[in-house]
């Protein structure tokens, strides 16, 4: 074990030399473990939110259709009388609704567990008055195309609050009184929002009256039966023309279809699969029982939307972990190999003592393995930073590109069509940003943590970019006869 | 233990006249060696090859007989000799006491790890125990040089070669010296070989060889 006490004496003395070497592989090995760190998190964080999804699919109708329907028909119309089409907002469009007939059908197929109506209605506060913010103040309801939906408050009907994907991704929490459970079918029990009720002075037990927005009004008196907090960061989402998110409240499915004047139909359903391998084949056979100007979107595609970001991330950390990688290892090399070819001399005299080639190239190993270790504690506590700010960065950037995309697709929506996810606030621009904002919550809870299995990596790493530099770095000197290195200093 | 030079012819470049040619000698255990001769004669070249450091363009070296490329120069270097060289060649980021010790752990001495052997031995070649534990970069050239020659003291190799082990001694140190080279050779037995400019430490050898004309000769028996 001579050369353990050499190498420690050589480290001891060339402090300095040490402390440099020790600081250019940290710097190293703190890029490297942010990649894998970022990685690792974004690995974690996608399979996370794969189990917790769970496999659904969404009924409704194909907005898709019904839009190229609707610009069909405008240009149609403007092409006739120009004079007309120029005042008026862009046509309304009705969305077909989902007989509940035809749901229930589809929930008699196989592989579903279960099943949410969601439905919408838009009405006007009576006796209290609705939450206004600067942006729907003056804009109102409809800059794009809404219908019907000029009242001030949306009723979202739902089967249970505890299914809908506002509460259930928890941006929207009860805080008093209860949910809207299956037991609130065809009752005027509704869920209202706490900044409703504050500033209507609304309690749990209190009743509201709306009315209707067509022309010969009903009253309809709702009983508040609970009171939910959104998440703030959701009512600053929404841009002109959309409703503050408070103005939103939860009944059962068939409140909203009473209030529209048509209790056989729902906006959407959302079934839930007792297996996700059963999708395809769900989907198949639900197909047969829907028109064409119906649309089944399994949570499958809609995830892989949303963990587009998290995809991103992850290869865009793969490629630092190799450039990184592989810089880092030509760098520390070349380093290594420099500063073996420095200590030629030294070399040569342990050669001219009689130590066998082996013993030297282990006293350079152990030095660098030493400056390994001290490299793996800083890269370890200052890699956490890194990681957690480059991951920080990554995804805040991707989730903003992502959302833009999604916000774009979904805007000119119009009426109260909910979006995929179903049963959100009326315009189709916010559910789908509600949406995307739950997924960017998630994201953004990215846990950069380091684990053994990293360090481990990391460390294996670092072993073998000094084996490597060692070898070559003392190979053409060994080569030599320890005359030679020892005369031409 | 007879070391023997056999046919040595060696040339650095094709284009030069060889250093030496078809030198024949043998070293004894018990006797001492000087070796004289002009700078740029090739004493330090041929030390080099006596101590495995190098090998000749022609001719070999042998040990009892035998090849010391056969043995190993490694091998031979570890455990058959101890060098001294003209420029020292300490590990300089050790103390003196702390290159002797290594020099006695790498060869695998039976004095290895015994510290108050390490000391005694620098001690007799006047490098108290202050000096010993000082780095040796902070030596002076004549207190380094002692150094060298305690390191090859110390360790168990029966052949010890020296190229200008006094250079940068006094008068007084190299009169030290001297006697610690005889009683190397007389008491303890081993082979001693020296080079040297120095008149007087020449003759105080055994055996006085001169290299000129590319070839050895006896001075003195
Ligand atoms: N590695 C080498 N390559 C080429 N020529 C060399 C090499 N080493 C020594 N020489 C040449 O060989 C000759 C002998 O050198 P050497 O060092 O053996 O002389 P020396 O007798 O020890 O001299 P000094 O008394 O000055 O130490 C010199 O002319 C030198 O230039
Ligand atoms: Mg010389």
């Amino acid at each position: 074990m001579d050369f353990i006490k050499r190498a420690v004496l050589y480290l001891r003395q060339k402090i300095g030399r040490t402390a440099l070497i020790t600081l250019v592989m940290s710097a190293i090995m703190i890029f490297v473990l942010a990649g894998i760190i970022i990685q690792s998190a974004a690995i974690q964080a996608t399979n996370s939110a794969k189990n917790s999804a769970g496999t659904t699919v969404t009924l409704s109708a194909d907005r898709e259709k019904a839009f190229a329907s609707m610009r069909k028909s405008q240009s149609s119309s403007s092409s006739t009388s120009s004079s007309s089409s120029s005042n008026t907002a862009p046509t309304a469009i009705t969305m077909p609704s989902v007989k509940i007939k035809t749901a229930e059908k589809i929930a008699a197929l196989n592989n579903v567990a279960g099943y949410q109506y969601s439905n919408s209605a838009s009405v006007n506060a009576s006796g209290f008055s609705a939450v206004t913010t600067s942006s729907s103040s003056n804009g109102g309801q409809g800059g794009f195309g809404g219908s019907t939906s000029s009242g001030d408050i949306t009723v979202s009907g739902v089967s249970t609050t505890a299914a809908e994907s506002n509460f259930k991704s928890k941006s929207y929490k009860i805080t008093s009184g209860r949910g809207i459970t299956a037991s609130d079918k065809n009752t005027n029990n509704v869920v209202i929002e706490s900044e409703l009720a504050t500033s209507n002075n609304l309690k749990v037990g209190s009743t509201i009256k709306v009315k209707t927005t067509d022309d010969d009004s009903k009253t309809y008196t709702l009983t508040v039966v609970g009171i939910y907090k959104a998440k703030t960061s959701t009512s600053s989402q929404g841009g002109p023309g959309m409703s503050d998110p408070s103005n939103t409240i939860y009944s059962s499915y068939t409140l909203a279809g009473t209030i529209n004047g048509d209790t056989s139909s729902v906006t959407s359903v959302v079934y839930t699969l007792t297996d996700s391998s059963k999708e395809k084949a769900f989907t198949k056979a639900a197909k047969k029982l829907i028109s064409s100007s119906f649309s089944l979107t399994s949570s499958s595609e809609t995830y892989a939307l949303l963990m587009k970001p998290m995809k991103n991330v992850q290869s865009f950390a793969n490629k630092i972990v190799w450039i990184v990688g592989i810089a880092g290892t030509i760098i520390l090399a070349l380093i290594t190999v420099l500063m073996i070819r420095e200590r030629r001399h030294e070399i040569g005299v342990l050669m001219a003592l009689g130590e066998s080639k082996f013993k030297i190239i282990l006293q350079l190993f152990s030095e660098l393995f030493a400056v390994l270790l001290v490299s793996l504690v800083i890269a370890g506590v200052a890699g956490n930073f890194v990681g957690n700010a480059v991951g920080k960065q990554l995804v805040s950037q991707q989730t903003t590109s992502t959302q833009t995309t999604s916000t774009g697709a979904g805007f000119g929506g119009g009426g109260q069509q909910p979006g995929g996810n179903g049963g959100g606030p009326s315009s189709s621009g916010q559910t789908n940003q509600t949406g995307m904002k739950a997924s960017g919550n998630q994201i953004n809870t990215l846990k950069a943590k380091i684990s053994a299995k990293s360090m481990a990596e990391l460390g294996g790493l670092g072993l073998g970019i000094i084996a490597v530099a060692v070898v070559a770095g003392s190979t053409p000197i060994f080569r030599l006869k320890p005359k030679k290195i020892l005369s031409n200093e | 233990m007879t070391l023997a030079i056999k046919d040595l012819t060696h040339q650095y470049n094709a284009q030069e006249k060889p250093l030496y040619e078809h030198i024949n000698m043998s070293f004894e255990p018990k006797m001492l060696y000087s070796i004289v001769g002009q700078s740029g004669s090739g004493k330090t070249t041929l030390l080099s090859f006596l101590a495995g450091l190098d090998t000749p363009s022609e001719g070999i070296i042998t040990l009892d007989g035998e090849d010391i490329t056969k043995y190993g120069l490694t091998k031979y270097r570890n455990q058959k000799v101890a060098i001294i060289f003209q420029s020292y060649n300490l590990l300089n980021y050790m103390t003196a006491a702390q290159n002797v010790a290594s020099a006695l752990s790498m060869t695998k001495s039976k004095h290895a790890g015994d510290k108050e052997y390490i000391y005694n031995t620098l001690e007799k070649l006047g490098i108290n125990h202050t000096l010993a534990d000082k780095n040796v970069q902070q030596l002076s050239g004549g207190q380094q040089q002692r150094v060298a020659i305690a390191r090859a003291l110390a360790v168990d190799a029966n052949i010890v070669i020296a190229d200008e082990p006094t250079g940068n001694l006094d008068e007084e140190n190299t009169q030290e010296v001297i006697k610690i080279f005889q009683e190397l050779a007389h008491e303890i037995g081993k082979t001693v070989i020296l080079v040297t400019h120095e008149p007087n430490v020449a003759q105080a050898a055994d055996v006085q060889i001169s290299l000129k004309n590319r070839t050895f000769t006896i001075v003195s028996e």
